[in-house]
């Protein structure tokens, strides 16, 4: 039973080693994120949006195979898992050979051999007896760790460089595992603020109060350069500090992050419409004026009339849903509810600002109901500023810059440095030097000739007869 | 003029074009010079070719050349540095003008060109600076057309007033900079291996682009089961079908030199290997931690940011797919690996450009 369950572990273990799985699970998680480039996700398009792209029936199939949102599906977390395993397991594999090519020393090399290698060089006649230290200075100049061993000068150097990618490698664990505990414990909202709101916050011990918020243009222009909100942190009553938010520039307090996300006018949250009301008949019942989720009475007919929503961009889906296409005042509507004394809604019908739509509505979408007792027209509209405040708790925030950190050194370990090794092996009447470099990088040509150019001329070699060994 | 930039951009848009024109000249009339060199060391005999022009060193006049549109090109990106910034109040010290497409576009078109020089001055592969000098002129011209609007510099909006629309960019831009000389590299190499059969592949590649823009997504997009999985069908049958081209080209084409590959895969890879960890950096790091600050989030699986995510893979795929399956290899899995270079600059080109036409993005205004 142990044996067996040792060669399972040993199976899994070569299956999430290969670089072949890697390749391929990279490929489908690209082509997958390549689908979401193409399908809008749902963290940032509204459902209205997607019937009216798809239809209700594409949408349904979209939703269905969980294409809306693909990131967050089971097959790509299950990808994503599998990679990650991948990762690790590749990683624990590269690392024991980091770890051996760390330990292997550099060993005596016999001179027939070392004229084999790629960069070898051989300098013939009689040799100096002080060759040898004078030929470590030269490699100690270049950074080189020099020992000797057996007549041999024996020198390295940046052999850390082997564990640059691993190090590469295993942050990237850190940042996905960052950005799992961020997904798991962090918290995230969006508020829409108006002026002396004070935002209160789940698991938070203060409170932030919206002091003022205002845009600035460029001088001499309709651009507008930046958006601020100036907040308070309020704790135990107190006020702790004031700070004036922008885009790009969040105020951090606790734990918390409060960004400039969203600046305008909050039409359909507490929009205010001047509304005028006709009988039927055309006797005008004079003007009305209500907010958004409230409405008026219309004492003279005895009847309330309830606002139930404004949409400042007016569309309808295929399958007849009311949306705001945008959030400017592109053809502003609004969802009118009129009820009489005892509570029994008699009415209700859009009502709009542009002539033609409101034609338009009249003599068709609102006779499917019957003929109406009372013609509503909107005349006017206003609505309070607001800013919008995304705020975050981000737990996985240490984590995650560590893991760039280190995803950055370690990128740049592996890049620009690469272990060399050389040898000198020097006898009475010969100095054979060879060296060799990891990945045989091609650019060590240069510093091998630059070394040798500099060790014959350190003249330790009498009657020196050079020859080039390939 | 109003914008000293834009002269220059103008007269750089010429200057490229002349260049182009010495690289040309170089790759028709001089390398038939080189070919019969190499044919001499070689031992082959080579045809006579007509003397003349040939005798030109047009790979000597195309680099001076070269030298010369950089440097006026590095004089239009400081003028338009220095002009973004008056516009816009010098909110933020030094912004680099990267704000717009018609500001990146000409930011491109010196860097890469930039990037290009150092890689010629190390391979010494001069038929690359085609593909590179090329795509310069085709970037400034498309950076003057007027639906870009050249003229006048704007206020750089509130999103991007940050030190990091610098640094996240430039490292982006850099990375961008080494695929495309990567990409002229591989060019160069797919050459050097098939030469007359690359028309039928990079044909084959072609029409499958195009079969899978006009009919496999648009198949897809009609969202119903059975034609979503007819598209799926189509789409791993033109996988396929391309796959057995390149090994039937592989397997009928004649053996290749390596020697006449090795430098140039060399260079395919340095830029390759070069570029990947600014684009990666760049892109994960800095513009994890930027969109941390602006967006509240590192990683938000916007589509700009995932179409980067596709490219770092692709790449990353090409770079362990040649470590162990062996660009050294001038058999079908050396080919292989050069074509995933190109998947990589496919994607490149989709993330920086083509995504822009797909989806409303927070990225939309490059």
């Amino acid at each position: 039973m142990r044996a067996f369950l040792k060669e399972i572990a040993r199976d899994l273990y070569t299956f999430f080693t290969s670089i072949t799985l890697a390749i391929v699970l990279i490929s489908l998680i690209a082509l997958l994120a390549l689908l979401g480039t193409l399908i809008p996700q749902e963290t940032f398009t509204r459902e209205v949006d997607y019937i009216a792209r798809y239809g209700v029936e594409g949408y349904n199939t979209l939703k269905k195979l969980q294409l809306t949102n693909i990131f967050g599906s089971w097959y790509f977390l299950f990808l994503m898992a599998l990679f990650t395993l991948n990762l690790a397991a590749c990683t624990h594999k590269r690392l024991m050979a980091s770890w051996r090519y760390w330990k292997l020393p550099m060993g005596f090399i016999r001179p027939e051999d070392l004229k084999r290698f790629e960069h070898s060089y051989a300098i013939s006649g009689s040799v100096c007896s002080d060759a040898s230290p004078k030929i470590r200075e030269v490699l100690q100049r270049h950074g080189y760790r020099v020992r000797e061993h057996n007549s041999q000068i024996l020198a390295e150097k940046w052999r850390w460089e082997r564990f640059g990618i691993d190090v590469f490698h295993i942050s990237l664990v850190i940042v996905i595992f960052g950005g799992l505990v961020t997904m798991l414990f962090g918290y995230r909202t969006f508020a829409i603020a108006h002026q002396g709101d004070v935002l209160r916050l789940p698991g938070a011990d203060f409170a932030v109060r919206v002091n003022r918020f205002w845009s600035e243009n460029y001088k001499n222009s309709e651009r507008v350069m930046d958006w601020r909100t100036e907040l308070t942190v309020i704790e135990n009553d107190k006020e702790i500090l004031t700070k004036t938010i922008e885009v790009n520039a969040p105020l951090r307090y606790k734990g918390y992050n409060f960004y400039q996300s969203a600046f305008g006018t909050d039409w359909q949250g507490a929009a205010r419409v001047t509304l005028a009301l006709f009988r039927a008949d055309g006797t005008a019942l004079g003007e009305f004026v209500g907010t958004v989720d409230d409405g008026f009475a219309v004492p003279s007919e005895n009847i309330f009339v309830k606002i139930g929503a404004f949409l400042p961009d007016f569309a309808l889906t295929e399958n007849l849903i009311a949306y705001s296409r945008t959030q400017r005042l592109e053809n502003p509507a609004v969802f009118v509810e009129i009820y009489d004394a005892q509570g029994f809604r008699l009415m209700r019908t859009w009502a709009f600002s542009r002539p033609e739509m409101q034609r338009f509505w009249e003599t068709t979408m609102a006779r499917v109901g019957g003929e109406t007792p009372y013609r509503i027209k909107l005349v006017g509209m206003t609505a309070p500023e607001f800013t919008g405040l995304q705020i975050t708790k981000d737990p996985g925030r240490p984590i995650v810059y560590f893991g760039f950190l280190f995803v950055i050194v370690g990128l740049l370990v592996h890049m620009y440095f690469k272990h060399r090794q050389i040898w000198v092996h020097i006898s009475e009447n010969e100095i054979v030097i060879a060296g060799t470099v990891r990945n045989n990088l091609k650019s060590f040509a240069e510093e091998f000739r630059r070394l040798v150019r500099e060790i014959e001329r350190l003249q330790i070699v009498t009657h020196p007869e050079s020859e080039l060994v390939v | 003029m109003r914008y000293l930039s834009v002269l220059f951009f103008y007269l750089s848009t010429v200057s490229y074009f002349v260049t182009f024109v010495f690289y040309l000249l170089y790759v028709v009339l001089g390398s038939s010079q080189r070919e019969r060199r190499l044919g001499e060391t070689l031992g082959i005999v080579a045809a006579g070719v007509s003397e003349g022009l040939s005798q030109i060193a047009w790979g000597v006049w195309a680099t001076r050349a070269l030298l010369v549109s950089i440097a006026i090109s590095t004089i239009g990106v400081i003028a338009r540095a220095i002009e973004l910034g008056n516009a816009s109040q010098w909110v933020k010290i030094v912004l680099l003008p990267l704000s717009t497409t018609y500001e990146t576009l000409t930011f491109f078109s010196w860097l890469i060109p930039l990037i290009y020089f150092v890689m010629e001055r190390k391979f010494q592969i001069k038929q690359v600076g085609v593909f590179v000098t090329g795509a310069a002129f085709v970037m400034l011209s498309v950076a003057a057309s007027p639906s870009l609007a050249p003229s006048a510099p704007t206020g750089v909006p509130a999103s991007l007033q940050s030190y990091w629309l610098t640094i996240h960019v430039l490292f982006m831009v850099i990375g961008i900079a080494f695929f495309t000389s990567g990409f002229g590299a591989t060019l160069v190499y797919l050459w050097r291996r098939y030469e007359k059969k690359l028309f039928l592949l990079f044909g084959a590649l072609l029409g499958a682009l195009a079969t899978i823009i006009f009919i496999v997504v648009p198949l897809f997009g009609t969202l119903q089961f059975e034609k979503m999985l007819a598209s799926g069908a189509l789409l791993a049958a033109l996988c396929a079908g391309f796959g057995w081209l390149l090994l039937f080209v592989h397997r009928e084409g004649q053996p290749v030199a390596w020697e006449r590959l090795e430098n140039i895969e060399e260079m395919v890879y340095r830029c390759n290997a070069l570029g990947f960890p600014f684009y990666a950096i760049g892109g994960l790091v800095f513009g994890g931690i930027w969109a941390e600050q602006a967006w509240s989030r590192y990683w938000g699986w916007d589509p700009k940011e995932t179409a980067m995510l596709v490219t770092a893979l692709v790449y990353a795929v090409y770079l362990h797919a040649r470590l162990t399956w062996g660009a050294r290899d001038p058999g079908w899995r050396g080919g292989l690996v050069a074509w995933l270079s190109v998947l990589g600059y496919l994607a490149v080109l989709y993330a920086w450009i083509g995504i822009n036409y797909f989806v409303a993005s927070l990225h939309s205004f490059v």
